[in-house]
């Protein structure tokens, strides 16, 4: 089946917008640009449209407090223990969660689904994308591509009230520094059973876990607001060797220089709430031009349900108030999450070989009056 | 021998107008009309109607005692840890239970009787007959080994009011690997030293046991068949409320499932999909589907109410008497011993004064291994 769009603007992120056409076969873009040459079965007509990537909402909890539910279905964190990195949020997600809806209206058909910040070292997260299906299992796009790690005041609040390491920023770190140092003892200890030709029969999924983050399979996500936290965190990685992102980075701009150096790509957002903890006091949009400005690999994310993954896009509209380049925050949305997650060969821009995971708008996805009209899963929307 | 003489009998798929014979306890013979011998006994039921003994797959009979009150008799759920393997229902069951009675009287012959859904790991099930005083005398030792095992609401619920690891359902499936894990470890250690628990948990690495696996909602039964797969382990989905809203994936699975109970009300958002259709769709989905009662959440005495509501929905009665027969009986793997009226199986058989799917008949009495032993009658007597 292929499919052919036409009469739409195409914002491909890679190339300035212009009117044109692409077609889709089989889930996955088979042509784009001013005129596509392929014949198709089925022309949709995209109305003068704004053709857009699916936005790519790197930093998300959707699924795991699933709306309307309460109790049954409130599984971000796993408040029971400090260092948990064998709980997966695949294993509790709801994909009928009826923000996912939502969500795609507002323009995001990926998510990566991360646990909360509660534990020091807190679980795997995976990446989803939009479909109307009832099944987890139809959406994944991605399993077990970081582990999510907590520095600041979350932990350290979440654990002081039970009395229990951690409860200040020194404890936190020494977890997680335990935790990658029991790692790497236990590589060691496998590949000594290995050499001596004995059997392994301490398999320790924990540690199973520890040991794909130093040998840099996945990423450690490590949540910090804070600038000493990312400083913290930055120690840690070049302690350990370790590959990271920083996650929300709300002091930024008191790091830039030592995170510039770095590599390290970071996580910008939520910043549509109030400063609800002392580590928010220091929050602002301007974060977002001076991420762009430094060249930073970094995504604008919701953190949902902090605030609906559907108005992510508005978010990156403030940011532009603030002086960030609207291009810049449109790859924000698209092209850098999907570096940052490893999925830019499917996703993040329209292009040739990349998944069809497209939205039509009717206008300029940072008007709040604006809406997508039409997405490849569900066809033309309604409200 | 015992003769039966002169009743509408319930075999192959259809009421067939048979004597039969029962000799140590298992049908021996069938014929139109079966000439006594003068040693044997004749049992006259013109006019009545038999059928295989009822099975029920999934109960708590035993273990969690009727009238003893919330605490004496109740031992269904080891809450001091989320995965207690090493603890056996047998070890828990009164034979003397007013549930097994029940059960027995209202024409159940057959019951596993399993753990509750506290804990992810609850314990090692039993399937046993309804008749008996000690209950070592009513194992059906024939059936699989059963491992019962639980996901969602139950287990957060029962955890994070203790504040304890598995308090979401990010760690549910974390327990069940981390055990799985650890008997994978323990069968490939030389130098191990033997606990029940990990035997238990062996005896499913080595498909010697089959994993019963409480679960409520769709996403829970694909985390379920990710960890299933994983570890290369078989199970049975019990009550599965929602796996019907995708026939599609249902056909997927490929395994047996246990339905019910079914006329309950919903105390919990995952209560919300159980329906009566269900059934249906199930079985048209291919899967192999039994009905349970959990009882004593619906007691046994109403073990026909499931099969009335069900008859609702139109579908051929013999399929719905497979429901609480044969089906349940190849779940447990019981089927070459009980489930159906055949030469050479145990003479569990029920005699009703009307066809089954009325509501008016009444169950006169009831035969495990060839003898009486309830009836409605029975309780009415004592």
């Amino acid at each position: 089946m292929r499919k052919k769009i036409t009469n739409v603007t195409i914002h491909s992120i890679v190339q300035k917008p212009y009117k044109g056409e692409l077609i889709v076969e089989d889930g996955k873009i088979a042509e784009v640009g001013k005129t596509c040459s392929q014949s198709a079965d089925e022309v949709i007509d995209g109305r003068g449209g704004l053709c857009f990537p699916g936005f790519i909402d790197a930093h998300s909890h959707i699924g795991l407090s699933a709306e309307g539910y309460g109790f049954e279905y409130d599984d971000s964190n796993e408040m029971t223990n400090p260092v948990t990195p064998e709980v997966r949020t695949e294993d509790a997600f709801v994909p009928t969660d009826a923000a996912l809806k939502e969500a795609a209206l507002g323009g995001v058909l990926v998510h990566c689904v991360l646990t909360g910040s509660a534990n020091p070292v807190g679980g795997l997260g995976f990446i989803v994308r939009y479909t109307p299906s009832n099944l987890t299992g139809d959406k994944v796009v991605q399993r077990d591509i970081g582990l999510k790690m907590a520095t600041g005041e979350n932990p350290k609040r979440v654990y002081g009230e039970k009395n229990q390491m951690p409860v200040t920023r020194m404890g936190t770190a020494a977890v997680i520094r335990k935790y990658l140092q029991d790692g790497k003892n236990y590589i060691e200890k496998k590949a000594k059973a290995q050499k001596e030709e004995r059997p392994f029969h301490d398999t320790d999924l924990k540690l199973e876990i520890a040991e794909k983050v130093l040998k840099k399979l996945i990423p450690a996500r490590i949540h910090c607001h804070r600038a000493e936290d990312m400083l913290t965190a930055l120690r840690i990685k070049e302690e350990f060797d370790i590959r990271i992102v920083i996650e929300h980075a709300t002091e930024y701009l008191k790091v830039r220089e030592e995170i510039k150096k770095s590599g390290v790509p970071v996580i910008l957002g939520p910043y549509m709430c109030s400063r609800s903890k002392v580590e928010l006091k220091d929050m602002t949009y301007k974060t977002y031009k001076g991420a762009l400005e430094d060249g930073t690999l970094f995504a604008c994310i919701s953190d949902h349900p902090v605030f609906p993954s559907q108005v992510l896009r508005l978010q990156a509209g403030m940011a532009v108030a603030y002086g960030a380049d609207e291009a810049g925050m449109f790859r924000a949305l698209t092209i850098m999450p999907a570096q940052i997650l490893g999925i830019e060969k499917d996703f993040g821009s329209i292009e040739k070989g990349k998944q069809s995971s497209l939205c039509i708008w009717d206008g300029h996805p940072f008007d709040s009056r604006s809406r997508v009209i039409w997405n490849d899963q569900d066809g033309w929307t309604t409200l | 021998m015992l003769i039966v003489k002169g009743a509408q009998i319930w075999k192959d798929r259809d009421l067939k107008r048979l004597d039969f014979s029962v000799g140590e306890g298992k049908i021996a013979a069938f014929s139109p009309s079966l000439l006594p011998g003068p040693q044997d006994e004749v049992l006259n039921l013109s006019g009545h109607y038999v059928y295989p003994g009822l099975i029920d797959p999934h109960t708590h009979v035993g273990l969690l005692e009727e009238t003893t009150g919330n605490f004496a008799g109740d031992d269904v759920n080891e809450t001091t840890s989320p995965a207690t393997a090493g603890v056996r229902a047998i070890d828990g069951i009164n034979p003397l239970d007013p549930g097994i009675r029940n059960a027995c009287n209202y024409g159940v012959t057959t019951v596993c009787v399993m753990p509750g859904s506290a804990n992810v790991i609850g314990g090692e099930g039993v399937v046993i007959k309804t008749a008996g005083k000690s209950v070592d005398t009513m194992v059906v030792s024939s059936a699989k080994k059963i491992v019962k095992m639980a996901f969602g609401r139950n287990i957060t619920w029962t955890w994070s009011k203790k504040e304890k690891y598995p308090s979401t359902r990010l760690a549910v499936g974390a327990v069940l690997r981390e055990k799985l894990n650890a008997a994978k470890n323990y069968m490939a250690n030389p130098e191990r030293v033997n606990t029940y628990e990990m035997e238990v948990l062996a005896n499913l690495l080595k498909k010697e046991a089959i994993a019963r696996i409480h679960v409520a909602n769709l996403e829970d039964i694909e985390t379920i068949d990710r960890i299933t797969r994983e570890y290369e382990i078989d199970y049975v989905l019990d009550h599965a409320s929602a796996l019907h809203t995708n026939p599609e994936y249902a056909k997927t699975l490929r395994v047996p499932v246990i339905l019910g109970p079914l006329n309950v009300a919903g105390k919990s958002f995952q209560s919300y999909d159980v329906t009566c259709a269900s059934v249906k769709v199930l079985l048209e989905a291919g899967l192999l589907v039994s009905v349970m009662s959990d009882a004593p959440v619906i007691p046994l005495n109403l073990v026909r109410l499931q099969m009335f509501l069900i008859d609702r929905y139109r579908l051929n009665r013999a399929d719905i008497l497979d429901l609480f027969t044969e089906n349940p009986a190849k779940t447990l793997g019981i089927e070459k011993q009980t489930g159906s009226l055949d030469v050479g199986k145990d003479a569990d058989f029920i005699v009703l004064d009307g066809d089954i799917f009325d509501y008016r008949s009444h169950v006169r009495s009831t035969y495990i291994y060839g003898k009486a032993c309830g009836g409605e009658d029975y309780e009415m007597d004592s």
